[in-house]
């Protein structure tokens, strides 16, 4: 945290007046503090807290993390959708791309 | 009925038969080995008991996997003149001999036989069009369901074994990944939408033990008893990758390993169950997609017909002609003329160089040489030899880059041990690097675990949950310019090591071999005796030079998941350096060289051993132990240094020409944490020559040939042949195999697209944020964009020594008779240096070789990838 919020303000300090747009208000330090350690505290509750429940809890917790978010990996998991391999040659393979990269002097 | 009732009917013998029936199913997928020991496998390892057209049709009809190039790619290495018009008819009467006495056709003045009709169609039919399987059952699902539950499946093997550093590691994965699963899959909201409330509700009630599981949900989904390995083939074949690694802990893991531990039977159970509960759901019963490209495969012999007569310039309303050219293309199903493209491709490498190979093999030099120097047999080495040769009169052997000696290295402070050999050997003994000086070691060990702390308190910080948005704003400023200057001056970032290395120089170390003085450590001396006799022996050492070199090899580069990939695959995927050190303890100790006197095998006095290493990035080769050179023999070593040197900044010259990219950039392209392609590794592999050095000295074989040594007339019983074909041989065949569908199908059967990767577990890849466990090369490692560096090709062996020989050694070994038999190699042969080649059939045969075309004068061909 003590981390974060020097950070933050070495950015407001040194940084803020050089970039070419206007920032907003930064937030207070006490707000910030009194935001992380409020989640902080429930975080370290569900995590620490022993018992079943709170075991159930935590598992629920997770699996709503893992699942909860739309599958990305349409394309990258084995075989096309119509079951069968990609033609001509591959489908993650942009040529553009990778010459570009390849022929970069390094 | 309930799910309990279903999985406990059948009796006893169900678990039994159940396991036979995985068993048999997961022959479709090969073993997946970790990435930190990446061993090269072929893919279709479970199925090399049948001849490769066999399998090579299990795995499309399984896997959907491409197993030839298309029709296109070979048009198009054709029309580059890699393969001839005579290839071509070579290849389809040996493919089809019955093709020879088919009645030829008249037209107008030209006659054509059925070869021709059958090279037309190769040049000029349509491709066929893989088989719609969209509207496939599963018993009483399709496999589009499958698909979608492999893709949730995925995700929990990802998270599953994801274990290092990992802030909320699964919960309950301490029980295995079947009951891990079991605890969260109620709370999946992606499986929720697919199976419903009603497939919830059936998942509640499955059994707990996996196999139980397994078999109510094979019973849920109607899977008749003899469809049940079709099924789990059907499973599996959605996830190769998943159940690769599993099958790789279940049948390969050495015990008591570290590594994840997901079983193929709790992969499955998850796999069918989620099915089984999908199956509940709407989408199991939509109606098939359209199948229109059935019906194009259906056209698709009209469509061929149609294409010869054209190039016939004959119209189709012929009917006379057009039946006789239906009735020849029947005779060759689409597989079939990609087996004939293949062939008539092997045919012209291996024309190209068994015509280099023609030449009398003149023998070894009379004289005593100064300096003998054995390299790994890899077809890396071959480049670096070639140019050695050129600066010296330099006697080369090759050998398994482990020199013959399994061993577990433990290196400095390290408290574990790593194997260092191919992964058909087991290594039972331990060998530690010991430092000379243990108060110099502590003070360097000391300083490096500190670095480490640091480093891994980076890393952990990057992984935590709340970790990252503190660390980036507490190290941005030290890590932001360090990035930049890692991606836009990669050279100056390697300066910076160097110098850093030089401040930090570590101490003098020797490898602790001997078991009765090093506590444990090592061999005792009859073990280090035989060791050093088979190695002689198998490499037909039977003259010693003052100094002989051992030279393993290794790749330095950086952020790279698959730089293990780079290294000796005989030596486990590791560098060669150790291996090599352990030799020469064993050569150098007078105790080992009286017991070998005792097998007639005479040392002499004044031959000293060496270790080196090639780093097949920079080609610059390191002495290793430098320090312990004697006085007598450092003019030898110095010499050899600079001589190698020369041979390194050839090679990397010649290198430089097949890579892209800069060519004045190309030792340091393995500190580019950018670059996707540090080298082009075992790319272009094709072959495999045993025999005498002396029959390939001074020829430009374009490291694409593993050369081992052998010497035929000192090995009366065959018993060095047996062992170089029975592991070398079948490990450069795995190699050539990996290489081979890895550019054929880089998705199915390679890693894809490297700048994807998406490390996870310390096991394998993901592209991107999910999807299956990659397998074998990626991408960039077998071509650039559309140009293959891979050629695809069979692996070619080729032994000087009696054919009667081989095929005892053959007969008697059963991987032999099965890679050979099933023409997954092919062996050319001759018996003595001064007689021709010939070519082993699949059957036993010896026919001598004789060219395609014979016009062609190949003693010069180049073997360079067009």
């Amino acid at each position: 945290m003590f981390a974060y919020i020097g950070g933050l303000t070495a950015v407001e300090t040194f940084v803020a007046d050089a970039l070419p747009a206007e920032l907003a208000n930064p937030v207070s330090t006490t707000l910030l503090v009194a935001t992380l350690a409020a989640v902080a505290v429930v975080v370290s509750v569900v995590w620490f807290t022993p018992g079943e429940r709170m075991r159930e809890v935590r598992t629920r917790v997770y699996a709503f993390a893992l699942t909860s978010a739309p599958v990305a990996s349409e394309l990258t998991t084995r075989g096309s959708s119509t079951g069968v391999a990609p033609v001509p040659e591959s489908r993650h393979l942009r040529p553009d791309l990778e010459l570009a990269r390849s022929t970069r002097s390094t | 009925m309930s799910n309990r009732d279903d999985g406990q009917r059948g009796g006893s013998d169900r678990p039994t038969a159940l396991l036979a029936e995985i068993s048999e199913a997961a022959e479709i997928i090969a073993p997946l080995w970790p990435l930190s020991s990446f061993v090269a496998v072929n893919p279709l390892l479970g199925l090399q008991h049948l001849p490769f057209d066999d399998a090579t049709a299990v795995a499309r009809r399984w896997l959907r996997a491409r197993t030839h190039l298309t029709l296109a790619a070979f048009r198009e290495t054709y029309g580059r003149g890699v393969i001839t018009d005579a290839d071509l008819r070579r290849a389809i009467l040996e493919v089809d001999p019955k093709l020879a006495s088919e009645p030829s056709l008249q037209i107008r003045e030209r006659t054509i036989d059925a070869v021709e009709i059958v090279r037309l169609d190769l040049l000029m039919g349509p491709d066929d069009k893989p088989r719609e399987t969209a509207g496939d059952r599963v018993g009483r699902t399709n496999v589009a369901t499958v698909r979608a539950v492999s893709q949730l499946v995925a995700a929990w093997c990802a998270v599953f074994v994801d274990e290092a550093g990992v802030p909320w590691p699964m919960p309950g994965r301490q029980h295995g990944f079947f009951h891990a699963w079991r605890g969260l899959a109620p709370h999946d909201r992606r499986l929720r939408r697919l199976a419903g409330t009603a497939g919830m509700q059936w998942l509640a009630r499955l059994p707990d033990h996996p196999l139980e599981a397994l078999a109510a949900s094979l019973d849920a989904l109607s899977v008749d008893a003899d469809r049940r390995v079709d099924a789990l083939r059907e499973h599996l074949g959605r996830l190769p990758g998943w159940a690769g690694y599993a099958r790789w802990h279940d049948e390969w893991a050495a015990p008591g390993h570290h590594r994840p531990s997901l079983r193929l039977v709790d992969l499955l159970a998850v796999q069918v169950a989620a099915t089984a509960a999908a199956a509940h759901g709407p989408a199991s019963r939509q109606a098939p997609q359209d199948q229109n490209e059935v019906a194009d495969n259906e056209n698709l012999l009209e469509h061929r017909v149609a294409a010869v007569l054209a190039a016939l310039g004959r119209a189709s309303d012929d009917p006379y002609v057009t039946s006789a050219v239906r009735g020849v293309l029947e005779q060759v199903p689409p597989p079939v003329r990609k087996s004939m493209w293949l062939e008539a491709k092997e045919g012209n490498f291996r024309d190209r160089l068994l015509g280099l190979l023609s030449r009398p093999d003149p023998g070894p030099a009379a004289d005593r040489p100064d300096v003998q120097a054995a390299f790994c047999i890899d077809a890396r080495s071959e480049g670096l030899v070639r140019h050695l040769q050129a600066c010296g009169p330099y006697d080369t052997y090759g050998f398994a880059g482990f020199f013959g000696i399994p061993v577990r290295w433990r290196p400095l402070g390290s408290t574990e041990s790593q194997p260092r050999c191919p992964p058909l050997l087991t290594a039972d003994h331990e060998v530690a690097e010991q430092p000379l000086d243990p108060d110099g070691a502590a003070r360097y060990l000391n300083a490096q675990r500190a670095a480490g702390a640091g480093h891994e308190a980076f890393h952990y910080s990057k992984g935590s949950l709340a970790g990252p948005f503190t660390l980036a704003e507490a190290a941005g400023y030290l890590m932001g310019p360090a990035a930049a200057v890692r991606t836009v001056a990669p050279g100056l970032m390697r300066g910076l090591r160097a110098m850093a290395a030089r401040r930090l120089a570590p101490p003098q170390t020797r490898p602790a071999v001997q078991a009765e003085r090093d506590g444990g450590s090592g061999f005792a001396l009859e073990e280090r005796v035989s060791f050093a006799k088979n190695v002689v022996r198998t490499m037909g050492l039977t003259r010693f030079a003052p100094l002989v070199v051992l030279c393993g090899h290794g790749s330095y580069n950086i952020n790279n998941p698959h730089a293990s990939s780079y290294d000796c695959g005989a030596c486990g995927g590791a560098p060669g350096g150790p291996s090599a050190r352990v030799v020469v303890a064993f050569l150098n100790d007078p105790a080992v060289r009286a017991g070998l006197r005792q097998h007639d095998i005479t040392v002499p006095g004044d031959t000293h051993f060496v270790a080196a290493q090639h780093d097949t990035v920079s080609d610059v080769v390191t002495v290793l132990d430098r320090d312990a050179v004697p006085e007598t023999h450092e003019r030898l070593v110095a010499a050899f240094e600079r001589d190698v040197a020369m041979a390194g900044e050839r090679l990397a010259h010649e290198r430089a020409g097949r890579l892209p990219g800069h060519p004045g950039q190309v030792r340091v392209r393995g500190h580019d944490w950018a670059q996707v392609r540090p080298e082009w590794g075992l790319a272009s592999n094709a072959a495999f020559v045993v025999g005498p050095r002396s029959i390939t000295a001074g020829l430009d074989l374009a490291c694409r040939v593993f050369l081992h040594s052998y010497d035929a007339e000192g090995d009366g019983d065959g018993s060095a042949l047996e062992t170089i074909m029975t592991a070398p041989l079948v490990v450069a065949q795995w190699i050539s195999a990996q290489y081979y569908f890895s550019a054929v199908d880089p998705d199915q059967f390679g890693a894809g697209d490297k700048t994807l990767h998406n490390p996870v577990g310390g096991i394998g890849v993901m592209l991107g944020e999910g999807g299956d466990l990659q397998v074998g090369l990626p991408a960039q490692a077998v071509g650039v964009g559309d140009r293959r560096m891979h050629q695809s090709l069979r692996l070619l062996a080729i032994i000087q020594a009696p054919f009667e020989r081989i095929d005892a050694i053959i007969e008697r070994n059963q991987v032999l008779r099965e890679i050979i038999g099933g023409k997954w190699i092919t062996v050319a042969a001759r018996p003595h240096g001064d007689e021709p080649w010939s070519i082993r059939s699949p059957g036993g045969e010896w026919t001598r070789w004789r060219p395609a075309d014979p016009t062609v004068d190949q003693r010069n061909a180049s073997l360079e990838v067009r």
